[in-house]
């Protein structure tokens, strides 16, 4: 789906993506993972293409990702941004319909699709025409992650999205994109700092640390097979969490 | 909801073409800001509607340098001048020896002056009648006798060539005690005993007023200021029963006519159209009926042409105002240079500006004074940009970059993004800045008054040259009232454009 060589990015002098290599498989998830300024969440905005790499290539199903083409593919991934970005101005029925409207469908086609999944992401029926504000935060990211999926994208890419919500939401929500991500098979791109949630999701996890990639396998070969110290530390750290 | 937003926009657009004030594309009387001279246009007037002819009076158009340039760019046909202005100011650093060259020169500009309308209104001395008379002075070479003398002058005069260095020179006056001050003070300062002698206009009201004796000038010192009228070489071909008509005002207008005529005018308060329908009456045996102007009617057309002004540059104004704002929001470095233009713009006197941009206007064949001046609504286009640039700036900046990335990794195109998004977002931010610009413009109008655009400040105008406060508060009132319309207004149109999920306070 995705495969990036080479890609390094740098913000004025400081270098936030370091000859990063990485193939995303499709039908897959991928953690990306590790502390926080670690590069994660830059390098998920390369594959979106809203930030051009300083060196290095990526390519998106065969086609490089370029400023020209970028908004163009953009319409073939869903991203869901950390805190899920609903605009507050808009209900959350405008909110998952903007860009269906835009490209034309008809508000029967629309309708449909906001049913169908809302159902799989298990919306309640009477939030839809209230706006973000009056929507709770786990109710508002699985708003945010219908917005991702209207178009049907090929992939899906999440920002951190159990972030900021309080523990009881973050176990519903995180079986509920659990269930959401099987059934539709899709591709996943996920950030995330929290290796519960990483193991949780992931069937790939690509640690990272001060823009470069540690160690990237399953959760197992991680622990069984360090690349390096820091990946036993990181681990650790927070491995008491996982069983 | 959007229909009913693109509804209210639309209406708005077709409430600001709809024609407030009539245009007057006849014929006009300019005159200048001070009492004479709109006394001298209500005469002009009023002889024009005795012909048959009809004929607007654009009242206290301002300065001297202004309404010469009216009766250059046609924007009037006709205003009253003083020969000694013609001379010493228009056309200073020119020689012109005698009135025969006067005359000429005017020519060559496509103006004609008239014959003297009788009476000379320029510079003098004067004492108090009764201090003069103590110390037995009538000429101003007598005042050399008396070095103990104090003497308070306006600051014009202080300054002028032909003012007081000059005078000092020629009749070798040794008074160590002078001093500038407001020359309406210096009335004050006279009748008090504060100053023993003042410079005083030969027609002023304030000479019957504080009966104070004119010092003969017996070196022939001060120019002549001899009344004439000025009108366009074409008009005696277009309408040739108004120039019969005024011109049976010269030499009728006598030094006592003009000095009665101005203190009924200033001190007993009567209207300007009255004093000069009365003067006709008497002197010329002409009976004119002047339309009378109730107050409503006056509020009225004060009112239209208020509105008139603010709504067309406000109109303009949102119209650029919104585009810039959006660029210098996208383009940083352009975005700086739209900020500073408008700012600096900002900082620019308003008079200043007005009478800057009345060439530009007329070279345009836009209206450039007068009610529906060109230089008067670009002016307030020009003061209403700041608020809305940099507010729709600011708006679109402070957007959450949560929120932007959100719009652009949904794959929403450019246009999309502002209009659905962006635009929404930052409309509180945008609506108050529209607000504060509506209010100044209101605010700002007032001051068309000074080129004659008409509007509150009309009232204003007139009330401070005449130091009535019933009438000053006759403009300044309504300003205020229609300022809190304004913003009542906007308050409502709140609630209509910022989208109702902006309105909720925002979720913990």
């Amino acid at each position: 789906m995705f495969i990036l060589k080479g890609v390094s990015r740098s913000f004025g002098a400081v270098l936030a993506l370091e000859r990063v290599n990485l193939t995303v498989e499709s039908g897959k998830t991928t953690v990306l993972i590790g502390p926080s300024g670690c590069g994660k969440s830059t390098l998920l905005r390369l594959m979106l293409g809203l930030l051009a790499p300083t060196s290095g290539g990526l390519e998106f199903e065969g086609a490089p990702i370029t400023p020209a083409n970028a908004p163009a593919l953009r319409q073939r991934m869903g991203y869901v941004v950390q805190g899920g970005g609903l605009f507050p101005h808009l209900t959350a029925r405008e909110n998952v319909a903007l860009l269906a409207r835009h490209l034309g469908w008809s508000r029967e086609c629309t309708e449909a699709r906001t049913r169908e999944l809302a159902l799989l992401a298990r919306i309640e029926d009477d939030i839809w025409d209230r706006y973000p504000r009056e929507i709770s935060g786990g109710q508002g990211q699985r708003v945010a992650l219908v917005r991702a999926l209207m178009l049907d994208p090929e992939v899906l890419l999440l920002d951190e999205p159990l972030g900021a919500l309080d523990p009881l939401v973050r176990a519903d929500l995180q079986e509920g994109l659990a269930q959401v991500f099987s059934t539709l098979k899709k591709t996943v791109v996920l950030v995330t700092h929290d290796l519960g949630e990483a193991a949780f999701f992931g069937h790939t996890l690509v640690l990272m640390q001060g823009g470069r990639i540690v160690q990237e396998g399953s959760l197992k070969e991680l622990q069984e097979t360090p690349a390096d110290p820091f990946v036993t530390r990181f681990l650790e750290a927070q491995g008491r969490l996982v069983v | 909801m959007r229909k009913r937003k693109v509804l209210l926009l639309l209406g708005c657009l077709a409430a600001a073409f709809v024609p407030l004030t009539e245009r007057v594309d006849g014929l006009r009387v300019g005159s200048k800001k001070f009492t004479e001279s709109v006394i001298l246009g209500e005469l002009v007037a009023l002889t024009a509607q005795e012909a048959g002819v009809d004929m607007l009076h654009a009242r206290e158009l301002g300065g001297t340098r202004i309404v010469y340039e009216a009766l250059l760019a046609g924007e009037i046909d006709v205003y009253p001048e003083y020969t000694g202005t013609l001379t010493q100011e228009i056309f200073a650093g020119e020689r012109i020896d005698d009135l025969g060259a006067l005359r000429e020169r005017l020519l060559k500009d496509g103006i004609i002056m008239s014959a003297r309308l009788g009476f000379n209104n320029g510079y003098a001395l004067g004492m108090l009648a009764e201090r003069a008379h103590a110390l037995g002075i009538e000429t101003v070479s007598d005042l050399a006798g008396h070095t103990d003398l104090v003497l308070g002058f306006g600051n014009e005069f202080m300054d002028r060539q032909d003012g007081w260095p000059a005078l000092q020179r020629i009749y070798g006056l040794p008074q160590q005690s002078v001093s500038g001050m407001d020359h309406d003070l210096a009335y004050r300062q006279l009748s008090l005993g504060v100053i023993d002698v003042m410079e005083v206009y030969t027609t002023d009201a304030g000479i019957r007023y504080h009966n104070i004796k004119l010092l003969r000038d017996d070196r022939e010192h001060f120019s002549l200021y001899e009344a004439v009228l000025l009108y366009r070489a074409d008009l005696d071909k277009r309408e040739p029963r108004l120039v019969r008509g005024m011109l049976a005002l010269t030499e009728k207008i006598s030094a006592v006519d003009m000095l009665a005529m101005n203190s009924a005018a200033q001190l007993e308060r009567i209207p300007e159209r009255e004093v000069a329908a009365r003067f006709l009456a008497e002197a010329l045996s002409l009976e004119v009926a002047p339309k009378v102007e109730t107050r409503l009617l006056r509020l009225k057309k004060y009112t239209l042409e208020h509105l008139a002004m603010v709504r067309l540059s406000f109109l303009l104004a949102i119209l650029c105002g919104l585009p810039l704002g959006i660029l210098a929001a996208k383009k940083r470095r352009l975005g700086q240079v739209v900020l500073a233009l408008v700012g600096m713009i900002q900082t620019i006197p308003a008079l200043a500006l007005l009478v800057i941009l009345i060439q530009p206007a007329a070279f345009l064949g836009l209206g450039g004074v007068g009610s529906g001046s060109a230089a008067a609504i670009a002016a307030l286009f020009l003061y209403s940009l700041l608020p809305i640039v940099r507010n729709t700036c600011e708006g679109l900046r402070d957007i959450s970059p949560d929120l932007s990335e959100a719009a652009l990794a949904l794959g929403l195109p450019p246009a999309a993004r502002l209009f659905e998004v962006e635009l929404p977002l930052a409309s509180r931010t945008i609506l108050a800045g529209l607000k504060t610009a509506a209010i100044l413009n209101i605010g700002f109008a007032t001051l068309g008054a000074l080129i004659g655009a008409g509007g509150y400040g009309q009232p204003i105008l007139t009330g401070i040259r005449l130091d009535d406060s019933a009438l000053i508060l006759e403009g300044a009132l309504p300003s205020a009232l229609l300022a809190l319309l304004a913003q009542g207004l906007f308050e409502i149109l709140d609630r209509v454009l910022i989208p109702a999920g902006l309105r909720l306070p925002p979720a913990d």
